[in-house]
């Protein structure tokens, strides 16, 4: 990982649906079975307070395995 | 990409080169020159070569040029025409200008590159406008005292009831069957006693570091506190299932790994530490009540020995230290703002309990709505503030970090600058919110009449979004503002703005990142310092110059040799 110039990795626009939300947390459905993924509410950028079925956005880049 | 108008001033040191087709005759200005930010990227991408004789922004504005110019050409003296045009009439009049506001104090900058028999002419009215030689020696007021009364420990021991004894702090042995069922989301409580060199011992991730101290006379701030030294109790935790209480991440493992000993917020090398370990409800983790049930039966503990400690007189403290806060008339008003977690569930904090570091009696911020609260340095320094907040480990401020808060610390004793107050404003989690709350910060310190801010948050994500509009709102009210935050490559800044130009660094992670150490990325003495000397850079009209774009830590260490060779 070390070695990738983080600055200019690829990142791709991944859309999903809010589907679950704790005072703490919010859980994400990808489109396209793309998988889930829980995040606390300070990584989520709202106008509003965020409500089970809001739309999200995210650009992610590809997860690279570290050790094995 | 041309310069704004408003930013003109920041780059007038930086080389000039025209951003679009410039035609012969055109009278530079801003919006003909390119941003200097973009020029390094420009040059090494090989689209841009930077003569020696490239002249400066300022060198050029106002003046004619003599060719067409194509994108991106430098400008260099012959291609310009020598004689002055209307900049100069404009500086002329802008230094009338400046007599006739009311800012008698703003400096009158006369730059000269070049020249020959110049003669000024300063009207003598004008001269009423200088300040008078006999100004009146404004007296320093003291506004409280705190004395600090500290107890040294040397052993924790079990006993049958809670005593303090030439170094000796005994706890009592079903102390825990008491606490247990204080709150019945606390399902467990266990307390051990771990000596310095016992530390290689498995945790569970630790919510908090909290001193003992207690009032004996006065409210938080002033009067007397008493408090040990020598031993601290965290606070450690995780749920019925197993899983740690956390949210950024969690720090559990081996505690000597774990935490890095000697930051203002954790235990140092040679601390006893007592450590409280509660089991809380599950799934109540990322939940507000799950959390704050922990403090609370910890603060209960903690309050037992409170009791004790207040019974101790002052020929009995090892060490009596006396807090004088004091108003530095005369010298220029600054304000620390401290951006605190206000998002709900573990992201909060507890303003003003009955005990210094205490629970009880205090109000969270995210019940006070996240709107700015004013303290004053003495009663930060006296435990004004209980963290509950659970951000990533590495950024987490703990209470004991706000007892002994380096920036509050260095700016209080600086004698250049007078603290007026620390101001607490906590971080909502929608934008709206974040608005509200931002905009009320600026009115108050625009009501304050600050001359200088330095605004710190802790931890990373959207609560980046507040900390540059309290920047904006302070920036846009012309006061001189610092921003202290962890961002190294995880915690990027997300937005900013072009009062975001004076920031420090709180990283110290080689990767970057949230290391999951506690306290590894928060404010420490040498961060204070080097914000303090930007403050006063920028204070004072000094430059600051432009960021790279990328993160590199060989600019902190740089920074850091400039402040303290000084």
């Amino acid at each position: 990982m070390r070695e990738i110039d983080v600055y200019s990795l690829p990142i791709n626009l991944i859309k999903g649906k809010i589907v679950d939300l704790s005072e703490g947390d919010v859980v994400i459905q990808f489109d396209s079975r793309l998988g889930m993924m829980r995040i606390p509410l300070r990584m989520l950028i709202t106008e509003k307070y965020p409500q089970t079925g809001d739309e999200v956005e995210l650009y992610m880049s590809y997860v690279m395995v570290n050790k094995q | 990409m041309a310069i704004s108008h408003e930013n003109i001033e920041r780059y007038f040191e930086e080389p000039a080169v025209v951003c679009c087709l410039t035609e012969a005759g055109t009278i530079i200005g801003p919006e003909n020159l390119e941003e200097p930010e973009i020029l390094p990227e420009l040059q090494s991408g090989g689209f841009l070569q930077l003569p020696s004789n490239v002249l400066k922004i300022k060198e050029v504005l106002g003046k004619r040029l003599k060719k067409t110019l194509q994108p991106l050409t430098p400008v260099t003296p012959d291609l310009i025409e020598e004689e002055l045009s209307s900049a100069c009439k404009v500086e002329k009049q802008n230094i009338v200008s400046a007599f006739n506001t009311s800012e008698h104090n703003s400096p009158i900058r006369v730059s000269i590159g070049e020249g020959k028999n110049i003669t000024f002419e300063i009207p003598t009215s004008l001269l009423q406008f200088f300040p008078q030689q006999h100004q009146v020696e404004e007296k320093e007021k003291i506004k409280r005292v705190l004395t600090l009364r500290e107890y040294e420990i040397k052993k924790v021991q079990w006993a049958d009831r809670i005593s303090i004894q030439d170094g000796v702090l005994m706890l009592k042995k079903d102390i825990v069957n008491e606490i247990s069922s204080i709150d019945p989301i606390v399902k467990k409580v266990s307390i051990d006693v771990i000596e310095p060199d016992k530390r290689d011992i498995f945790t569970n991730t630790i919510l908090d570091v909290i001193p003992i101290a207690t009032k004996v006379e006065g409210k938080i701030g002033e009067g007397i506190t008493n408090i040990l030294k020598g031993v601290v109790v965290i606070l450690t935790g995780v749920d019925e299932d197993g899983v740690q209480i956390h949210e950024f991440g969690s720090c559990e493992g081996i505690l000597s790994q774990k935490i890095k000993f000697g930051r203002p917020g954790c235990p140092d090398e040679d601390d006893i530490i007592i450590r409280v370990d509660v089991v809380i409800e599950r799934r109540t983790g990322m939940e507000r009540r799950g959390p704050y049930a922990a403090h609370k039966v910890c603060d209960v503990f903690i309050q037992q020995i409170r009791e004790v400690l207040k019974t101790k007189s002052a020929s009995e403290a090892s060490s009596i230290k006396e807090l004088v806060e004091v108003d530095k008339k005369g010298r220029p008003r600054v304000v620390i703002v401290k951006e605190i977690m206000g998002q709900g569930a573990m992201h909060d904090n507890i303003i003003l309990p009955n005990e210094p570091c205490g629970v009880l009696g205090g109000r969270c911020n995210v019940d006070l709505g996240n709107v700015p609260v004013v303290l004053s340095s003495n009663e930060v320094l006296d435990g004004a503030i209980h963290a509950l907040t659970c951000v990533g480990p590495a950024t987490k401020e703990t209470t004991r970090h706000y007892i002994r808060e380096p920036l509050v610390e260095l700016l209080r004793a600086d004698n250049d600058l007078n603290l007026v107050g620390v101001v607490f404003v906590g971080s909502p989690q929608a934008n709206q919110e974040k608005l509200y709350v931002s905009e009320r910060l600026g009115m108050l310190i625009e009501a304050m009449g600050v001359e200088g801010a330095i605004v710190t948050t802790e931890g990373f994500g959207n609560n980046h979004i507040d900390f540059a509009w309290h920047i904006e709102q302070i920036g846009k009210r012309g006061i001189p503002v610092v921003g202290v935050t962890f961002a190294g490559v995880q915690g990027s800044l997300i937005v900013g703005n072009k009062y975001m130009d004076a920031m420090v660094e709180l990283n110290k992670n080689e990767e970057g990142i949230e290391s999951e150490i506690l306290a590894e990325n928060t404010l420490c003495p040498e961060d204070a310092r080097r914000a303090l000397a930007m403050l006063k850079t920028k204070m004072s009209g000094g430059k600051i110059l432009p960021p790279f774009s990328k993160w590199d830590p060989a600019v902190i260490e740089k920074n850091q040799s400039l402040v303290d060779r000084v």
